[in-house]
């Protein structure tokens, strides 16, 4: 958890030290111009975890509400 | 003129079908998991209110289902009819995604939808909630190949595609960064996330609008409790995403962000304009972002941090994309024009040299063609001269016409937004009276859940208009125009199939709203 916490504190606060990026002539950012694929893959993974999350979140929702126990 | 107009009718047409169209995804991206969760307790526990509360929503889930998927096949057509240039031109990269989409995808979601919806007394239990779940993750696929498709309209790149100079058309040369893009991705799950909190909120102010008439009560108060802890995932996750997206947008379509937020004067430290009415003025016209607003209320160094993740960072404004920026490498559009105009005099003259047979002036031509004009070394990025190609139509033309009109991307963008804090804040208070207990006697809440039903399709259909009013006066983002991508037909044949399209969405949408009414009036069968 302090680990994470770090992480995030670190990622925010190299907002305060971001150095202008010189850009492409049509004003496009070439370091996201630059497919990351790593990234779009970490993306498209999100979505199955957000089902599972959704559904233990529903599971967990209905036990402590006493709508349904015998789950 | 005529063609202009040709192009306004193509575009109606088009975005009517489109908004027509997006009624019904979002909903079925949504409802087929809510189904295949409420039909998961049910195996889970054997209670047959489980199952009667499944196939309510899933009775409601096939209505929509139908009329997506009729309604999508209307765009495949419209590429044909209406954008045949673009179809032409690109149909190499647009179309193998619509391909997959449509074997992979469109062949899942009709298989198991068959099973899920007429099976109940076909197959076992496990069968049929397989069936459910795979109904679901088909549907959702099939989003996702539509928006790789889009992905590479929003965001092209040399990275996957090269424009042939023998055919004059773009050509895929990489799957799999077409595929992985992360434009793309973010833009899939933004569009799943935000179908989830859509059918969540249908379902819980049906619920809610049941405990308000006393009728249904037990079914209401399991159905807003999935809905509400669905919905409370779903639009946290919508607008962490959604932050990605603009991150994305931001850095790959700077005219679109840049109308978004009325930027004219681009500047370090750029702000968000929480609440503001923009006069949508000609850039030439203004000196100061201040000047564009009637009036406005912002949120200073918000744009900067949220789109280039940077206090003080630079966000370019409509007139720096115009006039240039020398400091941050920006180029005039006068010279950006001027080298796509001379891509386009390499590509006639490597065409007039083939006709001619005349081998050494097609080499040059391609060599000029294919010139570097840009790169960066360290990122292992280039431009060449046939990247730009599509600003040689803007060369000599009015330069507003080079971004998206700001009043109706800024409402667009701005009304979505604020729809999305709406939508979590409605999910926290339901999902906590849920939790307590106190749902079903919380009529301002019902009420408000209620009244909050015809709000996410507002949203998403803002949604859509940011993603594509912003992205013009594109198809294909920096590459072909809008004005270039029509089938050059006649006014009328435009004219009559909006009209013929129009008349059959009408009967279509009265149907199906007939059809919901009545099947909402009725209720879940064996219901409390």
């Amino acid at each position: 958890m302090r680990k994470l916490l770090a992480l995030i504190m670190v990622f925010f606060g190299s907002f305060l030290f971001a150095a202008d990026t010189q850009l492409m002539p049509n004003g496009i950012n070439p370091a996201v111009h630059k497919i990351d694929t790593t990234w779009g893959v970490i993306v498209f993974f999100m979505w199955p975890v957000l089902i599972i999350i959704a559904y233990k979140f529903i599971e967990f929702t209905l036990k402590k509400s006493g709508l349904e126990k015998d789950l | 003129m005529d063609h202009m107009s040709m192009i306004e009718w193509a575009r109606a047409q088009f975005a009517m079908t489109a908004l027509f169209h997006f009624f019904f995804v979002p909903f079925t991206l949504g409802m087929s998991f809510i189904v295949a969760f409420f039909e998961t307790i049910y195996v889970k526990t054997g209670k047959q209110e489980w199952k009667n509360i499944t196939q309510f929503w899933q009775l409601i889930f096939a209505i929509n289902f139908a009329l997506g998927l009729s309604t999508g096949i209307i765009h495949e057509f419209e590429f044909g009819t209406n954008w045949s240039t673009y179809s032409w031109m690109v149909g190499d990269l647009f179309g193998a995604p619509l391909a997959v989409e449509g074997i992979i995808a469109f062949f899942m979601e009709a298989t198991f939808a068959a099973i899920s919806f007429f099976g109940w007394k076909r197959v076992s239990k496990g069968v049929h909630l397989a069936s459910s779940w795979l109904l679901g993750i088909g549907s959702n696929l099939s989003a996702l190949w539509i928006l790789i498709a889009n992905g590479f309209m929003q965001h092209p790149s040399n990275a996957f595609e090269n424009f042939n100079i023998d055919n004059s058309r773009l050509e895929m040369t990489n799957f799999w960064q077409l595929i992985a893009q992360p434009v793309a991705q973010v833009k899939f799950l933004h569009v799943v996330s935000a179908g989830y909190t859509l059918a969540s909120i249908f379902v819980l102010g049906i619920s809610a609008f049941y405990l308000l008439r006393g009728k249904h009560v037990e079914f209401a108060k399991k159905s807003a409790a999935v809905a509400a802890a669905f919905g409370l995932i779903s639009s946290i996750f919508l607008a962490v995403i959604g932050d990605d997206h603009a991150y994305e947008v931001t850095n790959t379509q700077p005219t679109k962000i840049a109308a978004a937020e009325g930027l004219y004067v681009g500047k370090k430290g750029a702000p968000i304009v929480a609440v503001g009415w923009p006069k949508d003025l000609k850039a030439a016209d203004v000196q100061t972002n201040d000047q564009a607003w009637a009036f406005k209320i912002e949120i200073p160094h918000l744009l900067s941090i949220l789109g280039k993740h940077g206090v003080n960072a630079y966000v370019p404004g409509l007139k720096d994309l115009i006039d240039g920026n020398k400091k941050y490498g920006i180029w005039p559009l006068s010279k950006l024009a001027e080298v796509g105009q001379e891509a386009r005099t390499d590509l006639k003259a490597y065409h007039e040299a083939k006709a001619a047979g005349d081998t050494a002036a097609m080499q040059k031509a391609k060599a000029d063609f294919y010139s570097v004009v840009w790169s960066d070394p360290k990122l292992g990025l280039k431009l060449r001269k046939c990247d730009l190609i599509g600003y040689g139509f803007f060369k000599g033309k009015n330069p507003d016409l080079i971004h998206p009109p700001v009043l109706p991307v800024f409402i667009s963008f701005h009304t979505m937004v604020a729809l999305g804090f709406w939508f979590i804040l409605l999910f926290i208070w339901a999902w906590i009276a849920v939790v307590k207990g106190s749902f079903a006697n919380s009529t301002l809440l019902q009420k408000l859940a209620v009244l909050s039903v015809p709000l996410p399709w507002i949203g998403t259909s803002f949604g859509w208009m940011t993603a594509e009013i912003g992205r013009q006066p594109w198809t294909v983002f920096g590459v072909l125009p809008t004005a270039e991508s029509a089938t050059p037909i006649a006014l009328a044949n435009v004219q009559a199939t909006f009209f013929m399209f129009l008349t059959a969405f009408v009967i279509l949408g009265i149907a199906e709203l007939k059809i919901l009414f009545t099947v909402v009036k009725h209720g879940p069968k064996g219901a409390h």
